[in-house]
């Protein structure tokens, strides 16, 4: 699978990268000090003891047997990549293979590091500046030019290991990552098509029994049982239906049929029957929502889902409760879209938008105002926001509402079972969005989001 | 006169596609049984004794149904799964066939109703069943079936589908192409939206219209709650709100007032009735 990186993946491999780079950088070091510092050293004691066998030379020869022999060892050839010049008090040459004092050399003694010319090219090299007896200067030193070359040849050899071994690194911590990210991405998939109600879904297993593997086997495992148990729930939900709500509609026509017998005269008692019958509606309208919401909560609507044009569902929605909002001497303001179209079930969508104009109605004084506005939500979903003038709910009990049976304030009941917001919620939820009350100062305001939304351009 | 465009101005459109639905499901119905599209005087409510086909496991609510239709002066043959349902419907027609989704035994009830349909038996069908989802509905009346009912339900609904259903499959029914539809005095015109009593005009928002025409149709029956969200406003759940009876308490003021024949009643606990009887 091609895929893009996220941005952490991306982040961890410059980060990798780095510390691997350090540490190569720091073995480079390491080696390079032992070695060269090795080297280092025994050039140094080396060009200490023979500038001291020259000074014991002059002391015991005098200088002009000691220049002889220095010219006679070393003028106008190197001798093991020596350099050296004995000069006089006014540092002019005596003998040795430089023809002039550098520049750069003081009269005090000490080390320095020269430019030289040889063949084939400039090099560097490293000398000792000792003051003889007789008040004569000795340059004592080393060519750099193999220490040059063998640093340069070290630097080459290391860098052409440690850039494959640093790519190789970096690719298969890369690889090991994607194929680990494919694996948790394919249980990712799985999780969130279960989450929606998709419980026949399963994580892919490979069989390599590596931990993630196994992993996903138990996730499955854990998956059947899930199905199993749910499936479990359903069942008892539809015998809940069919053996709970069968008596009670067994009941409702005992109830029809007597008063189709009762005498017309006794108006008091036909009235009773009527208020029976309205209980046990209402008994019904409560299990069939509770039927509804159980069901919404499954997710196993979301295989109903098509692409809904929001602007009809909601306007015919309006249109549904307007006469009652009109009766009530209520002012419905109403902000709808040409086309704003999101993948859903147009049924529920209409029962939410309509549970929520419902609850904006009943609570709601006499000549207030409600708001039904549908727009494209600022993350790209659909946004119904539902408004009202009237009381509100207190901040404490917006997260409770939404609980099913939770009435809130006995004294604002007008009817209904509790259940209008949690449908609500419950619909937002199969649809990938929420349901948010807010303070509307005064009264309330209902947001309502759906995603999955696609705008369609042109005009009617 | 024009019907009266509702003020939010966006219903002339979904009414005229709605009622294109309705009225191509019930000429469906109605080639079905050779009508001719003709502007029928709707009839009066008469019981004529009726002849039913249950097919239903469940005993209590078979027995039940029997009772109260013996009641009302209908028979009704029983049968308690999907093979003996269709034997008995091969035996006779009926006047409207009911078929409980679940049924015991290999035949399911869905399956029952595409053999009665693929064997040329053209009585209309209710379909009961606990599974009162969109989906099952749908599915229901793909399979050839005319009306679907969830249970549980109550008796009265159950004898108003029955009602409605036995008339589309009878002449008594107005003619789903006819261009006029008249009760009493009160008459409609469905090319022109015109309506009148007694002569005098009434406007009507176009939701009110479809109550008017959809009440007019089944004139003489009563006429659910339930079937009215279905028909008129195509919702499948309960809104749990007085919207309908607001509804037709504002069409009764509109058509009613003012005249002396009631036409629009009000059938306690079951639903209304538009009939010009007494």
């Amino acid at each position: 699978m091609i895929r893009f990186l996220p941005p952490g993946t991306l982040r961890q491999a410059v980060v990798y990268a780095g510390a691997v780079s350090l540490l190569l950088i720091g073995l480079a070091a390491w080696i390079w000090s032992i070695t060269a510092g090795q080297v280092d050293a025994q050039l140094t004691q080396l060009i200490e003891a023979e500038s001291y066998s020259v000074l014991v030379a002059i002391r015991e020869g005098g200088r002009e047997k000691t220049v002889a022999d220095v010219a006679e060892r070393f003028n106008h050839k190197p001798i093991m990549n020596q350099v050296v010049l004995l000069a006089d008090e006014a540092l002019r040459p005596l003998a040795g293979n430089l023809n002039e004092w550098p520049e750069s050399v003081s009269r005090v003694e000490g080390w320095h590091t020269i430019s030289i010319m040889r063949e084939p090219g400039p090099s560097e090299a490293r000398v000792l500046h000792r003051i003889m007896p007789d008040r004569s200067h000795l340059l004592y030193g080393y060519d750099l030019t193999d220490f040059l070359a063998g640093r340069k040849a070290f630097i080459v050899a290391f860098m052409g290991v440690s850039i494959p071994l640093l790519v190789t690194v970096l690719l298969l911590g890369f690889f090991i990552r994607r194929s680990l990210l494919g694996q948790i991405d394919a249980i990712n998939e799985a999780a969130t098509a279960i989450m929606h109600g998709n419980l026949k879904e399963r994580v892919p297993e490979r069989g390599d029994s590596t931990e993630l593997d196994l992993l996903s086997a138990t996730i499955n495992r854990m998956l059947d049982h899930t199905e199993n148990l749910v499936g479990g729930i359903t069942n008892v939900s539809n015998s809940i239906a069919h053996d709970l709500r069968t008596p009670l509609a067994e009941a409702r026509a005992r109830f029809e049929r007597l008063i189709s017998k009762w005498p017309a005269s006794d108006e008091a008692a036909k009235h009773e029957i009527e208020g029976g019958i309205a209980d046990i509606d209402k008994l019904i309208r409560t299990f069939n929502a509770l039927m509804r919401l159980a069901q919404i909560e499954t997710g196993a609507r979301q295989s109903g889902f098509k692409s809904v044009e929001l602007p009809h569902v909601v306007s015919e929605t309006v249109e549904f409760y307007q006469l009652v909002a009109e009766q009530k001497g209520l002012d419905l303001i109403v902000e709808i879209p040409e086309h704003l179209r999101v993948t859903g079930d147009p049924s529920l969508i209409a029962q939410a938008v309509g549970n929520l104009i419902d609850n904006a109605i009943k609570y709601t004084p006499r000549g207030g105002r409600i708001g039904v506005a549908l727009s494209t939500g600022a993350d790209g979903g659909a946004t119904v926001v539902v408004d009202d003038n009237g009381p509100g709910i207190p901040d404490a009990e917006k997260a409770k509402v939404t609980t099913r049976f939770y009435r809130g304030d006995p004294a604002r009941g007008t009817g209904g079972a509790g259940l209008g917001l949690s449908l609500v919620a419950a619909i937002a939820s199969l649809h990938g969005g929420s349901l948010t009350l807010a303070n509307n100062y005064p009264g309330l305001r209902a947001r309502l989001t759906l995603q999955t939304p696609t705008l369609v351009g042109g005009h009617v | 006169m024009k019907v009266k465009v509702c003020p939010l101005g966006y219903d002339a459109k979904s009414y005229s596609l709605s009622l294109h639905y309705l009225t191509s499901f019930a000429a469906g119905i109605a080639r079905r049984h050779g009508h001719h599209p003709l502007a029928l005087r709707a009839a009066a409510r008469v019981l004529v004794p009726m002849k039913i086909l249950l097919v239903e496991d469940n005993e209590r609510l078979s027995a039940f149904i029997r009772d109260r239709l013996a009641e009302e002066g209908h028979t009704l043959n029983m049968a308690a799964n999907g093979q003996d349902g269709l034997n008995l419907a091969a035996q006779g027609p009926h006047d409207v066939i009911i078929v409980d989704r679940m049924l015991p035994g290999e035949l399911q009830g869905l399956e029952v109703i595409q053999q009665l349909r693929q064997g040329g038996n053209s009585a209309p069908i209710l379909i009961l069943s606990a599974l009162a989802d969109v989906d099952e509905r749908i599915r229901g009346l793909k399979a050839g079936g005319d009306d679907y009912l969830p249970k549980p339900f109550a008796f009265g609904e159950l004898m108003a589908r029955i009602e409605v259903l036995a008339r589309r499959g009878s002449s008594a029914q107005a003619a789903p192409e006819a261009t006029e539809l008249s009760v009493h005095d009160l008459r409609i015109d469905l090319r022109t939206h015109k309506i009148t009593r007694a002569g005098k005009a009434i406007t009507l928002r176009p939701r009110e219209f479809r109550l008017l025409e959809y009440l007019m149709r089944n004139a003489g029956q009563i006429v659910t709650r339930a079937m009215l969200l279905e028909n008129v406003w195509e919702y499948d759940f309960d809104p749990e709100t007085n919207v309908i009876d607001v509804q037709v308490s504002k069409l009764r003021n509109k058509i009613d007032a003012g005249f002396d024949k009631p036409l629009l009643r009000t059938i306690r606990t079951v639903g209304y009735m538009l009939t010009a009887d007494d």
